[in-house]
């Protein structure tokens, strides 16, 4: 069984059981009250949904503590986490019928924002957890993304000694190259993907072995200067390496080394475009945590105020 | 700016040093066979990077375009100022800056073999995870949490308790005052002075307390005049506020809901002891039949007002006959002309709008038009004035003493004759003047007695026994009808427009003055429902019709009227 599904359905649902029931609870009681000043945080349904609904952001805040806490002994990991989305899944309810549907521009209203924000992007984070950890097992096998590194790096190794074979500008491209190679990248790059242009082209790659087959080409394409282009990826390398191989006259030894050049650039990309897939899914995967759990601690600091506030000027 | 080369080869006892000395300005480092520092490494391009002098005796190092970062201490970088024993990795190579005398050396050597140096590289140029490029959860939390306790709690504490800063935060703009904290929008009555919190929340953590109220509403009644009563009730145990809601607008001011009275009023018999009410829960089926206030009269004729159940036949001595079927008849009614008047209710109850009863109905107004006060035959247009039964006396004595004295009066007024049997002067006598006086005394008396008493005020009015000084010894009986027969209730008639008057009162079938045409509950309830809406009926609330601070005289919390009026009940 899954990890997602074992921590959504832990302890036989046991979570959401409880879950449920209080959102039930909650709303029969809701129901079946009639204050005489109309629904408001303020009545003793009111208070009592308040103090549950404070409790609780306090408990599931905690998570945070006990997940860190490898010692402790207070129930499992995953059993927190299961109360955590399940408890917090109910405390929508809980949370908006203490309101009494009275909403303003004030720091109550405030705090109840803050406090579905931050269950709206644990509901992304559940998702998240659902969704991406299957996607990043198909896409990655169980090669650990370190192992993957390690196989670019080697496969960098053999394009500078292949490179070396075949002069100075084949050289300093392919160096070029591999300098500008980036794995991952910057927050948005990570969580949003590297674009294609971004990418080694598999389009420039299938044009330049359409030029190598093709004899006719041979010796009327241009050399590429060095540093003429600026876009800065391996497939200005393949372009300039591939009007090298066909305007050149070399032997069919130094052919061959640019077919095996050409060659392990291929894999590289791939492997590249594997290993940038898997670091996107993941960090999609956890993104959402930027925002949960910054919005818990500010949610803290407006549930304080909203409390002490309530009662002091009662 | 000579630069010195120091080439090291091997180690230990087998190391080697070799010197090179540029005179240059600059040292090129790449794998080109023209370079000054040789790094055949396939990791390093032909042309890999510079160190150069710079003008003031400093160097720098510096990769150029194409190149990879070199490891500058162990950090990649791409160009930076050199200071001694900084040591500059680049392929298999490492070379140590040093400046020895105002020299600059260059001491090159093998690096030692790193594994994985290639995946090293790498992995130093790439960012695998979120959590490597510095966005930190740690420190947003941080800035967030700072940020919302200033704006919800630090200034708006600091606006009601710092006096120095409280002003300037209530009235800068956009600064989080304790405004921020304002539950819900304030009623129109209290928003004037609704920045001033501490107008009614006096001390923090303490409930608004009834003084806060009472210090703007001192004059507001209490809820009945039987204060033994209320403290025994255990509403006097209430604050204000518990009823009378701030922050939820206009409506949280004066609550409408049911329970309010009703938590007592359903249970009056262990609520309030003593008191008498009737339980009830619900206009709608738990509401006792409508008690009027009428006037009744006791054992000594005198006029009580009592309060009772609402009854076919209920009347109330009204000392008026006025018959209103005969009023409304669908023919009309003959005026005084002899032409038939089509008269319906308004004819005589003139709306007084936002008033609960009706103008009071007017004798010169709505009576003489057709109802004469014609007394004297042969005078026709003269008639006594209506209201008061003494100044008709006088007016009529008066009257009649001019027509004796003008000799208008038939028979004609004959003097004795005087000596000489001339006639005397008009200078009357005593007995003469008393002749006069009780021939038109006897004339306005007789005129009282017999004809007005009969024929003009006993029209409308019934007659008792009220001696009249120097004339009849009867009275008309005063008008006995409550100006208001719902005292603890407000009726408007302008919302109830749209309807009849008949489908409440049932004047057209009605002979006599005295019958309380007052409609029951049930003519209510056709329309109003009671706590819940029903279909097709409207839903209606205790305050609908009953208003609270009640009493005359008592003031809340103990304290009485202090004029003697005690007439308005504020609702």
């Amino acid at each position: 069984m899954a990890l997602h599904e074992s921590f959504l359905s832990h302890a036989g649902g046991r979570w959401l059981k409880l879950g449920l029931l209080l959102i039930l609870a909650s709303i029969a009681a809701y129901a079946w009250h009639d204050p005489a000043a109309g629904p408001n945080g303020g009545t003793w349904l009111g208070y009592t949904l308040g103090t549950i609904g404070a409790l609780l952001i306090v408990w599931l805040t905690l998570l945070g503590v006990r997940k860190r806490s490898y010692r402790s002994n207070l129930g499992t990991v995953k059993g927190w986490t299961s109360a955590h989305v399940w408890l917090g899944l109910a405390l929508i309810v809980v949370g908006t019928l203490h309101t009494g549907w009275q909403f303003g521009l004030n720091i109550h209203t405030l705090a109840w924002l803050l406090m579905m924000l931050v269950i709206v992007s644990g509901i992304w984070g559940v998702v998240s957890y659902v969704r991406y950890p299957t996607q990043i097992t198909a896409n990655r096998g169980a090669i650990p993304a370190q192992e993957m590194l390690r196989e670019v790096a080697e496969l960098d190794r053999q394009l500078l000694l292949l490179a070396a074979e075949l002069g100075r500008e084949t050289h300093e491209r392919t160096l070029a190259s591999i300098n500008r190679t980036r794995i991952g990248g910057g927050f948005w790059r990570q969580v949003l993907g590297v674009r294609q242009g971004q990418a080694p082209a598999e389009g420039l790659i299938s044009r330049l072995r359409e030029e190598l087959n093709k004899p006719a080409f041979a010796g009327s394409a241009p050399q590429m200067g060095r540093g003429a282009g600026d876009g800065g990826d391996s497939g200005q390398t393949m372009m300039f390496m591939a009007s090298a191989f066909v305007s050149a006259e070399q032997d069919a030894k130094q052919k061959e080394t640019r077919r095996k050049l050409l060659d392990v650039l291929s894999r590289k990309k791939a492997l590249v475009t594997q290993l940038n897939e898997d670091i996107t899914r993941r960090a999609r995967m956890s993104v959402w945590l930027y925002l949960h759990v910054p919005l818990t601690i500010g949610l803290l600091a407006a549930l304080l105020a909203h409390i002490l506030s309530v009662f002091l000027y009662w | 700016m000579a630069i010195v080369i120091r080439q090291l080869r091997g180690s230990g006892n087998n190391q080697t040093i070799s010197d090179k000395r540029i005179d240059r300005p600059q040292v090129t480092i790449g794998r080109g066979a023209d370079q000054d520092i040789l790094v055949n490494d396939p990791r390093v391009a032909w042309e890999h990077a510079e160190v150069r002098a710079g003008g003031l005796g400093g160097h720098n190092i510096e990769v150029l375009r194409e190149a990879g970062p070199v490891l500058l201490n162990g950090a990649p970088s791409r160009g930076s100022k050199l200071r001694d024993g900084d040591v500059v990795t680049l392929g298999g190579s490492e070379i140590v800056f040093r400046l020895f005398e105002g020299q600059a050396y260059l001491e090159v050597r093998e690096a030692p073999r790193v594994k994985d140096a290639q995946a090293a590289q790498l992995r130093a140029q790439s960012k695998l995870s979120l959590e490597e490029v510095g966005v930190s959860r740690r420190r947003w939390s941080w800035i967030l949490f700072v940020l919302l306790l200033l704006i919800t709690l630090l200034l708006p504490l600091a606006s009601r308790f710092l006096p120095v800063v409280s002003a300037q935060i209530r009235h800068a703009p956009l600064v989080p005052s304790d405004a921020v904290w304002l539950s819900g929008p304030m009623s129109a009555a209290h928003e004037s002075f609704g920045r001033d919190c501490e107008a009614c929340h006096l001390e923090a953590f303490e409930m608004t307390p009834d003084r806060a109220c009472l210090a703007c509403h001192a004059t507001v009644a209490h809820h009945d005049d039987d204060v033994a009563l209320l403290e025994s009730s255990g509403i006097e145990d209430y604050r204000c506020a518990d009823c009378h809601h701030e922050h939820d607008g206009d409506e949280g001011l004066v609550l409408a809901h049911p329970s309010l009275c009703v938590d007592c009023h359903a249970l009056p018999g262990s609520k309030m002891p003593g008191s008498g009410l009737q339980p009830v829960s619900d206009f709608d089926g738990g509401h006792p039949q409508f008690s009027p206030t009428v006037w009744r009269l006791d054992p000594q004729g005198q006029r009580e007002a009592v309060s009772l159940a609402l009854q076919p036949g209920l009347r109330e001595p009204s000392a008026l006959i006025f018959p209103h079927d005969l009023h409304l008849d669908a023919d009309g009614v003959e005026d005084r002309a002899g032409d038939a008047q089509l008269l319906d209710c308004q004819s005589c109850h003139e709306y007084q709008a936002g008033e609960v009863s009706f103008q009071a109905v007017d004798f010169e107004q709505h009576c003489q038009y057709c109802h004469s006060l014609e007394f004297e035959p042969s005078d026709p247009g003269r008639e006594v004035p209506h209201g008061n039964t003494q100044a008709v006396l006088d007016d009529l004595r008066g009257y009649y003493a001019r027509q004796v004295l003008q000799g208008t009066e038939q028979p004609p007024l004959t003097l004795p004759r005087g000596p000489r049997g001339r006639q005397r002067s008009v200078v009357l006598d005593e007995a003469e003047r008393n002749t006069l006086l009780r021939k038109a005394d006897g004339l306005a008396r007789d005129k009282i007695d017999e004809t007005i008493r009969v024929r003009l005020c006993a029209k409308c009015h019934t007659i008792g026994p009220a001696p009249q000084e120097g004339g009849a010894d009867w009275d008309v009986e005063p008008f006995r009808q409550r100006a208001v027969w719902f005292e603890a209730a407000r009726f408007d008639h302008g919302h109830h427009q749209t309807e009849g008057c008949e489908s409440c009162h049932a004047a057209s079938t009605s002979e006599s003055a005295d019958e309380v045409l007052l409609p029951g509950i049930d003519d209510c309830t056709g329309c109003h429902a009671g706590n819940a809406s029903r279909r097709g009926r409207i839903r209606s609330l205790c305050i609908d019709c009953h208003g609270f601070h009640l009493a005359g005289e008592a003031l809340m919390h103990g304290a009485a009227r202090a004029s003697s009026g005690g007439s308005a009940a504020v609702p």
